[in-house]
């Protein structure tokens, strides 16, 4: 009597608690469709991201496919490291699941990450940062090598300055170092430069590793020096350098694949374990080659 | 093998040894689940087949209308393209006048579609264009692929691959992508002819706009592709120009029109490809196949909840069934078993018609029972008392001969006086035997009997042994069996007196051990040996009807035991040559006590 | 007596079991809501593209940053470009609608849609606020939690007037190229059917006819607010006109841009160029002021009109009376004040 009933309770209690899960799960999918956009905070190293347009579309794209919420954040003083590391403070405490950042100085970064209470994923722009969540970059060492090779081609002699603002732009360096080994081993003499020098005497060949620079030196070029640059970037202003011959060749990759796997691997990291990001493809694109049809996927945002 | 036949067999006896409830439920249960599982299934079954369908024709029914949407958007662009010909081209001689005013107008009626509209003459050179644009410095209209496909196919339309408008300087305005429309036209200057190329623009948005507005089953989209598999329109359009993404358009390029089913990147989903008029393009519609359990993954879900739940229902239902069933069953049951243990109990009745017929059947049966039995417990009583009146009458007939013998011999001998004491110890032994029909007499009177039984037996032998009968303190007023001491001196008179020599003693104590009365009739006769002493009482010893061979003693054993039970009787303890002992254990009855005894004998 | 009781008790086990199955069954059918303490701003532009906007974008981005460390209010702000297109903005703002914005702010790219989206925002009770581009006052008056934050076409209009009068009384003999003593313009208007191109072409002429100049349009066209098209038009009645073009009147900075760029190509030396004047003040037409080429510009405090659009943002999020904390006018307008810059005005310029 007593086993009989305990069986009947058992089995009602079993179809019960099957009936009351099937009706749950749509009710937490549901609320974790809905419930948890995640906040992810961009945090830029200039003033206005004027120059990331492309890649917050692809951010921004990343962020509505994958359940994603961006706040973009720039700072007041153009790479200003302190003033990152407080703005990275700030949205930890206020609530960010993860944090996407185009480091100014990835070792500072990091020690402040380390301070944070809570344990934030951060994926990194341009540049890898150690104990990141990953890094969404070109292989920075190859793109300084192609560039070189890329400017080898054409060479005529002369000594090619290296523009080397790696304050600024800590990814600058090792390109910087890649080209200046290639460029060595071909017994080519070339030199480091802060800035653009006055006297151009036989300084023919310039090197940019950051797109600011790169479309700096254009302007500059435009201004009335005469060099053959090689730099690096594709955002429009560079484009438009590299149509018009200010500049020879670029080595360029997708702002908007950058930006779109920047937070689709700091949302994977949140929900999952975060994969391992290869290096974004980059080419060396030309001025005469820009309306080829590959290089116009790469250079130009499909805006209708 | 053999553990799963062993498991088989457990379960088995498992089902053989359930309770009724347990089995009325657990297979109505069963039964009912598998019903609606399989009802559900072949709902489901039947639902994502009947789905699968409507996803198809949902397609080709948006696809269609993409189709005509997209057409009559192409088709409003050729007539741009041909309204500028015809109407403006050809009607002015570039001598005299100039396109712009009138392509500026058409510009601005369908400024959202076009990005510009220009006239190339047969150098690549540009004769017109809106908005008012200049060429840049490095463009090459005449080596464009829009203008030698033009130049080539004169009578036709041409439409190019999405690619980056590259000839039109704009400081500011962003390379813009388009798709362009060129067509080969007839230029006149100063009256003279000449070959040009008509360029229009169209911008993406109003091709996007046609895509886009199309919703297929949720997880489907819509892309457009040109002849040869280049993408014109993707929802993610720039993933794929990216890298990120990829799309099997350049597969999709050779399918026919109508639906087809794709294995694409692991996953498979359903095709629904449409061409589109006159310029080639195909429409592909692309609908996850996966995608109505994955979308309605909730209504699945509530669908499943709700089969649980009639499961749930039913289960519960038939426990309440079963329950209603077999719990009078069972109570049934449980009155039985207490009958069986000779508990009286009221039966119960209850439950179903038939439930309730069986216990009003047991209950009869149960009464009729009980009556049967009373029968059989008073014809039983009866037997006994009529078998206990004969083995009592058995002694009467026999020693009344030989007392009546001696008496007569005696008589004639002219022993007159032991004559008259015979006659009178006869006369007590009778009354005494008598006893007004009694079972139970006072130890008195029965020690009374005994002794009249010896004098008359002492006269009969010629004093040949002599008796004593004694009883301890405390047992006068206890009350006997009547007629147990007489067969045991009766015996002990024939086999331990009979061939012995004139100093035989017979001796009668009664003395009281405990709650029994016990009565010791020793002799110190021919004995026997212990085996003959054990045989005496044994019942199923065949009867043997000679003089004395012991059927008294057996009888007053039996009695005792049959009104007294086993504990009492007889025991014999003798030895040849040395006599006899035999002891008559009775309950110590008082008055009361015999009265008691009586009563319940008659029962 | 006993097995009774035990039934009894597992019925009711399954009756309170069936129970509480039945309401699950009910209310799963019921959704769930969250909530989140930041303040959610939506913003829908209608063209990222456009310069002036593109800064006022920029403007607000920055501004909230800083009134979110000032006041710790955690605020997010979406930015959507609706690129020119009417139907791109609507899905915009339903899906903005959709997320659970607080505030929605509009720069409409159709100013005649704009009772679908105030009709939309009131569905949802989300406070709207257009910008920049204002639609009709029958619009605003929808609903009262409607609100626009601009500046004055009229005004800006009137300003550029004033700056073109101003030039003209100060050193007539230089800007009267023809010396007719009549002013002899071109127009290069924005994109039809805008309120601010409108009002700036009418409001311009008129302050300068009532400053007592005769005026003679040699011609007008629009040219969509695009420096690109500007240069076209230009470089077209530059030919057509020659110098007899005194004055260019620009709806915007950039066209007035491209008609320093059509003016550059030509062999023409600078101080022959006709004065030219423009509105907005963005950054290339400010270097443009500096270098000369621009006359004078007027001054869209895009970061104003992006702080006022923050401050009335936070006074409905916090549930206050907009009036109290920012100039409303007609319960529904906040105006923003333009302002003349020339050569001279530019070193008192301090956001620039």
């Amino acid at each position: 009597m007593k086993k009989n009933n305990i069986v009947e309770i058992v089995i009602l209690g079993v179809l019960g608690a099957l009936v009351v899960i099937t009706l749950l799960i749509p009710q937490l999918l549901r609320d974790r469709e809905n419930g948890s956009l995640l906040s992810v905070s961009v945090l830029f190293r200039d003033t206005d991201s004027s120059n990331w347009i492309i890649t917050r579309q692809g951010m921004e794209q990343a962020a509505d496919e994958l359940g994603a919420e961006l706040r973009f954040l720039n700072l007041t003083v153009q790479n200003d490291s302190r003033e990152q590391e407080e703005l990275l403070r700030r949205e930890s405490e206020g609530g960010a699941d993860a944090l996407v950042a185009v480091p100014v100085d990835p070792e500072s970064l990091y020690m402040a990450l380390t301070r944070l209470s809570t344990s934030c994923p951060m994926v990194t722009l341009e540049c890898a940062m150690e104990g990141g969540a990953g890094a969404v970059a070109p292989d920075n060492r190859a793109v300084g090598q192609e560039l070189a090779r890329a400017l080898l081609e054409d060479w005529s002699g002369g000594q090619v300055v290296l523009l080397d603002n790696s304050a600024a732009c800590p990814e600058v360096e090792s390109r910087l170092e890649a080209a200046q080994e290639v460029l060595s081993q071909a017994g080519i003499s070339c030199v480091r430069l802060a800035a653009l020098p006055e006297a151009w005497a036989d300084k023919k060949w310039v090197m940019t590793f950051e797109p600011g620079a790169t479309r700096q030196a254009a302007d500059q070029k435009e201004d009335g020096y005469s060099f053959a640059l090689y730099g690096v970037g594709s955002s429009t202003a560079i484009t438009t350098s590299l149509e018009q011959g200010s500049i020879a060749a670029v080595a360029a990759w997708s702002d908007y694949a950058a930006g779109y796997l920047a937070v689709e691997q700091a949302v994977r990291a949140v929900r999952q374990r975060p994969q391992d990001l290869e290096p974004l493809t980059f080419s060396i694109v030309r001025g005469e080659d820009i309306y080829a049809p590959e290089n116009q996927k790469l250079l130009f945002p499909v805006t209708s | 093998m053999n553990f799963f036949r062993s498991l088989a067999a457990q379960w088995g006896e498992r089902y053989r040894k359930m309770s009724i409830q347990m089995v009325l439920s657990l297979s109505f249960t069963t039964v009912a689940a598998a019903g609606i599982l399989l009802m559900g299934i072949s709902l489901i079954w039947r639902f994502s087949a009947a789905n699968e369908q409507l996803v198809a024709e949902n397609s080709q029914r948006m696809l269609a209308q993409a189709n005509r949407n997209l057409d009559s958007y192409l088709r409003r662009m050729m007539r741009i393209a041909d309204t500028v010909y015809y109407r403006v081209i050809k009607n002015t001689d570039l001598a005299e006048g100039s396109y712009t005013d009138a392509m500026g107008l058409l510009y601005e009626e369908n400024r959202d579609d076009l990005v510009s509209l220009a006239v190339f003459d047969s150098e690549g050179n540009l004769v017109s264009a809106v908005p008012l644009a200049s060429l840049k410095a490095k463009a090459d209209p005449a080596g464009s692929e829009w203008f030698l496909a033009a130049r080539k196919n004169m009578e036709n339309l041409h439409f190019s691959s999405p690619h980056v408008q590259n000839i039109f300087d704009d400081p500011d305005s962003p390379y813009r992508w388009v798709v362009s429309l060129s067509h080969h036209v007839e230029l006149t200057r100063e009256g003279v002819t000449e070959g040009g190329v008509l360029l229009v623009d169209m911008s993406f948005s109003g091709i996007e706009q046609v895509c886009r507005d199309v919703t297929l089953a949720k997880g489907g989209y819509l892309y457009l592709i040109d002849g040869s598999g280049e993408l014109i329109y993707h929802p993610r359009q720039q993933l794929i120009y990216a890298g990120l993404l990829e799309e099997n358009n350049k597969v999709a390029a050779g399918y026919r029109d109508g639906s087809h089913a794709e294995k694409f990147q692991g996953q498979s989903r359903q095709v629904t490809v449409k061409t589109v008029g006159y310029t080639g393009w195909k429409l592909v519609g692309v609908a996850p196949a996966d995608s109505w359990l994955a979308s309605s993954s909730q209504l699945f879900l509530f669908g499943l909840a709700l089969l649980l739940f009639s499961i749930f229902l039913m289960a519960f239902l038939n426990f309440l069934i079963s329950a209603r069933i077999s719990d009078p069953i069972r109570r049934l049951e449980r009155s039985v078993k207490e009958l069986e243990r000779g508990l009286e109990i009221e039966v119960a009745e209850g439950g179903c018609y038939e439930v309730q017929q069986l216990g009003h059947a047991i209950r009869s049966m149960v009464s009729t029972m009980h009556h049967l039995m009373d029968d059989i417990i008073q014809q039983e009583g009866q037997k006994r008392r009529s078998e206990l009146e004969v083995l009592q009458s058995q002694i009467n007939p026999h020693f009344l001969y030989n007392t009546l013998d001696s008496v007569i011999w005696m008589t004639e001998s002219g022993q007159q006086r032991e004559a008259v004491r015979m006659v009178t110890s006869l006369a007590r032994f009778f009354r005494i035997s008598l006893s007004k029909g009694k079972n139970m007499i006072p130890l008195v009177d029965e020690l009374e009997h005994a002794r009249h039984y010896m004098n008359i037996q002492q006269i009969r032998y010629k004093n040949k042994f002599t008796t004593r009968i004694e009883t301890q303190e405390g047992v006068e007023d206890l009350y006997t069996l009547k007629l147990v001491v007489q067969p045991i001196l009766e015996n002990a008179i024939y086999h331990g007196m009979a061939g012995a020599e004139d100093d035989g003693e017979i001796s009668v104590i009664a003395f009281r051990e405990e709650d029994d009365l016990v009565i010791d009739v020793a002799d110190n006769g021919m004995g026997m040996p212990p085996e003959v002493a054990d045989s005496l009482l044994d019942e199923d010893r065949p009867e043997v009807h000679t003089a004395g061979s012991g059927t008294g003693v057996r009888n007053v054993h039996q009695r005792i035991r049959l009104t007294f039970g086993e504990r009492y009787g007889l025991t014999i303890r003798s030895e040849p040559d040395e006599g006899t002992l035999v002891r008559i254990r009775l309950p110590a009855l008082t008055r009361e006590g015999a009265a008691r005894c009586h009563q319940g004998e008659v029962l | 007596m006993r097995p009774k009781t035990k039934s009894c008790f597992s019925q009711l086990h399954l009756n309170v079991l069936a129970a509480i199955l039945a309401m699950l069954l009910l209310s799963a059918c019921g959704g769930s809501g969250s909530q989140s303490d930041s303040l959610r701003i939506g913003v829908v532009l209608y063209a990222q593209d456009d310069t002036f906007i593109s800064s006022m974008s920029q403007n607000l981005e920055q501004l909230v940053q800083e009134e979110e460390s000032r006041i710790g209010q955690k605020i997010t702000l979406f930015i959507s470009d609706s690129r020119h297109n009417q139907t791109t903005q609507m899905d915009q703002v339903d899906r903005f609608l959709a997320r659970g914005c607080d505030i929605l702010c509009v720069n409409i790219v159709d100013r005649t849609a704009a009772a679908v989206i105030v009709d939309k925002a009131e569905a949802e009770g989300v406070p709207l606020i257009f910008f920049n581009r204002q639609p009709v006052d029958e619009d605003i008056r929808r609903w009262n939690q409607t609100y626009y934050v601009g500046a004055s076409a009229q005004e800006s209009g009137a300003l550029e007037g004033q700056l073109v009068v101003d030039a003209w009384t100060s050193d007539q003999e230089h800007w009267d190229r023809s010396g007719d003593g009549v002013l002899q313009y071109v127009m290069l208007e924005g994109e039809p059917g805008h309120q601010d191109s409108l009002l700036r072409t009418e409001y311009t002429i008129q302050t300068i006819t009532d400053g007592g100049i005769e005026v003679e349009r040699l011609a007008r066209d629009t040219a969509n607010w695009n420096r690109a098209q500007a240069a076209a038009r230009i470089s077209h009645w530059l030919e057509e006109f020659g110098a007899q073009i005194e004055v260019v009147l620009c709806n915007n900075d950039d066209m007035a841009l491209g008609a320093i760029d059509a003016l550059s190509e030509t062999d023409r030396p600078q101080e022959d160029w006709p004065l030219i004047v423009g509105i907005d003040a963005t950054a290339p037409a400010l270097e443009a002021v500096a270098a000369g080429q621009l006359y004078g510009t007027v001054f869209n405090d895009s970061r104003g009109q992006a702080q006022a659009m923050l401050d009335l943002a936070l006074a409905l999020y916090n549930g206050e009376d907009p009036a109290e904390t920012v100039a409303l006018e007609d319960g529904h307008y906040i105006w923003l004040p333009y302002r003349s810059i020339t050569r001279e005005d530019l070193t008192r310029l301090p956001e620039q």
